[in-house]
């Protein structure tokens, strides 16, 4: 459904994306793993269009290369970044509500959200920033699944979460997959990652090292003792 | 009872003050660009409804030409001096800032010249008078309207931030760029959109000010440090602390004339920015900002 070629993410003379291809495909869900640097989230902000990037992307067969950040959006790429990006003084309701600024259904998608989260219903009026870590999280996924994605990438959503949460937002991505949704998943929890993943790729200092099965990698020896810690 | 009087006549220019503060302050908050050229590009507008007032005679043309005036101004600024630089640094778009003070200065004396221009009011009229006891108070009829209108603009302006949707986005923005882009917010049309409001929002108290001050191109420079002073007393962050910051501010700065020396009036002012900034850095009804950086 998404295939993305050739991405290349350049900051100044340093190259962080050095020409990577992957492709995600619907009710499907890919890992993106590698250690700190190796180009995880600046591939996605090529991907989105956040950074400079030069690439071909394809989605569900239009040619996206030259799309804004917006127009990728409308398409329904939606990427729920690293850090959580909430809007700290907006309300839990209103940061919902911007989810679905450029594409989604308000009224359903509210009701989907608050039924993947209740704790977001409760807390719908208060400030973003007055949130816990863990409430944040599911905010910055509530917000992105706002936008009714079919695409939907995830930027280290298990960030500084207690495992419980994180659980809870790992239930409610195989919960998404299943109704068709897409995932491409960035994480640091290799192990974790793998096992709700289809398939994985893993990065090196900008490039594919590996790529394959999710299974397969999990039993692969050598990425046992470079990134699960086997 | 002066003092009362002074307070009174200080409502109306404070309500200026605190419209400048309010264009200043939506700017910083949302691009992070302390715009000093402000005034100046207000100065452009008052001229530019001067040259229309007299060609048309027009009062009401003239001060909504000035507003078109200053929202076209400030979408040339965005987009051909601000967007290029805007992820280099923001030391450069405030440097630009400077720049254009100076450009605008310069350009309206070859274009107008350096004469001070009559403006019309918009009321004229007897002045609005209470009696309070034995005395009476007095308020000029345009002091009234002035203040009429700079008050509904921001109560409409507040009013379009809080609950529409662009509004929201506008805020949202101002609170985290990345998380905007990615629900889909065109970024660099949400800054175009807040330097047109705000440039409007000068050229608006330019030509509610033309009438008391003339129209030349050093016009509006007091404006320009009233709005930065009503901002820091406010709290930079705080779209309702400017304007109470310029309220504050247009009291003061009647009750100094008044009571201590007219002279004095400039130099207190600065003297309280300093103040502010060291007692208070984030202002008197600044809390803790926490969306950017």
């Amino acid at each position: 459904m998404l295939k993305v070629e050739n991405l290349k993410v350049n900051y100044g003379h340093v190259s962080a994306v050095k020409d990577i291809s992957f492709k995600i495909d619907k009710g499907e869900i890919v890992s993106i793993l590698g250690a700190n640097g190796a180009g995880k989230t600046s591939t996605l902000f090529g991907t989105m269009g956040i950074v400079k990037s030069t690439s071909k992307i394809n989605f569900q067969g239009e040619d996206l290369s030259k799309a804004s950040t917006e127009e990728k959006v409308k398409k329904g790429l939606v990427l729920a970044p690293e850090d959580r990006r909430v809007f700290p003084q907006l309300s839990v309701e209103e940061n919902l509500k911007l989810g679905s600024f450029a594409r989604g259904n308000e009224k359903e998608n509210f009701e989907k959200v608050y039924d993947l989260f209740p704790v977001l219903k409760e807390r719908k009026r208060q400030q973003a920033g007055s949130l816990s870590g863990g409430e944040q999280q599911m905010l910055a996924v509530g917000r992105a699944l706002m936008s009714s994605p079919e695409i939907l990438m995830l930027d280290e959503p298990s960030l500084g979460l207690a495992p419980l949460i994180t659980d809870e937002i790992f239930d409610v991505l195989v919960q998404l997959k299943e109704t068709g949704v897409g995932i491409l998943l960035v994480e640091q929890n290799a192990l974790r990652s793998l096992k709700i993943s289809d398939r994985a790729y893993i990065l090196e200092t900008g490039k594919i090292a590996t790529e394959g099965n999710a299974k397969d990698l999990l039993n692969d020896e050598s990425v046992k003792k470079a990134y699960l810690g086997i | 009872m002066a003092f009362i009087q002074n307070v009174l006549l200080g409502i109306p220019q404070g309500a200026l003050y605190g419209l400048m503060a309010f264009g200043i302050a939506l700017i910083f908050k949302t691009v992070f660009v302390m715009n000093f050229a402000h005034g100046s590009s207000g100065m452009m507008a008052a001229f530019f409804a001067f040259s229309v007032y007299s060609w048309t005679q027009n009062l009401f043309i003239a001060i909504i030409g000035a507003l078109i005036f200053g929202f076209i101004l400030a979408q040339l600024i965005e987009r051909f001096l601000m967007r290029p630089v805007k992820h280099l640094s923001h030391a450069a778009m405030i440097i630009i800032t400077l720049g254009l003070l100076m450009i605008f200065e310069g350009l309206s004396i070859i274009i107008w010249g350096t004469d001070y221009q009559q403006f019309p009011q918009i009321a004229e009229g007897a002045p609005f008078l209470m009696n309070l006891g034995d005395n009476l108070l007095v308020l000029p009829l345009n002091d009234l309207v002035n203040m009429v209108i700079a008050l509904s603009v921001t109560v409409a302006l507040a009013l379009f931030l809080k609950f529409t949707k662009l509004g929201t986005a506008i805020r949202a923005r101002s609170q985290d760029e990345v998380g905007a882009s990615v629900v889909g917010i065109n970024i660099n049309k949400v800054d175009a959109l807040v330097w047109g409001i705000g440039i409007s929002l000068a050229a608006l108290v330019a030509v509610l000010a033309a009438p008391r001050t003339y129209v030349h191109p050093q016009m509006m420079t007091n404006y320009q440090l009233y709005g930065f002073t009503a901002g820091v007393l406010g709290g930079f962050y705080n779209l309702f602390g400017a304007i109470a910051g310029g309220l504050l501010l247009g009291i003061m700065e009647k009750l100094v004339g008044y009571y201590i020396s007219p002279d004095y009036q400039l130099s207190i002012i600065l003297i309280l920015i300093i103040v502010v900034l060291v007692v208070k850095p984030t202002g008197l009804f600044g809390s803790k900002f926490e969306g950017r950086v």
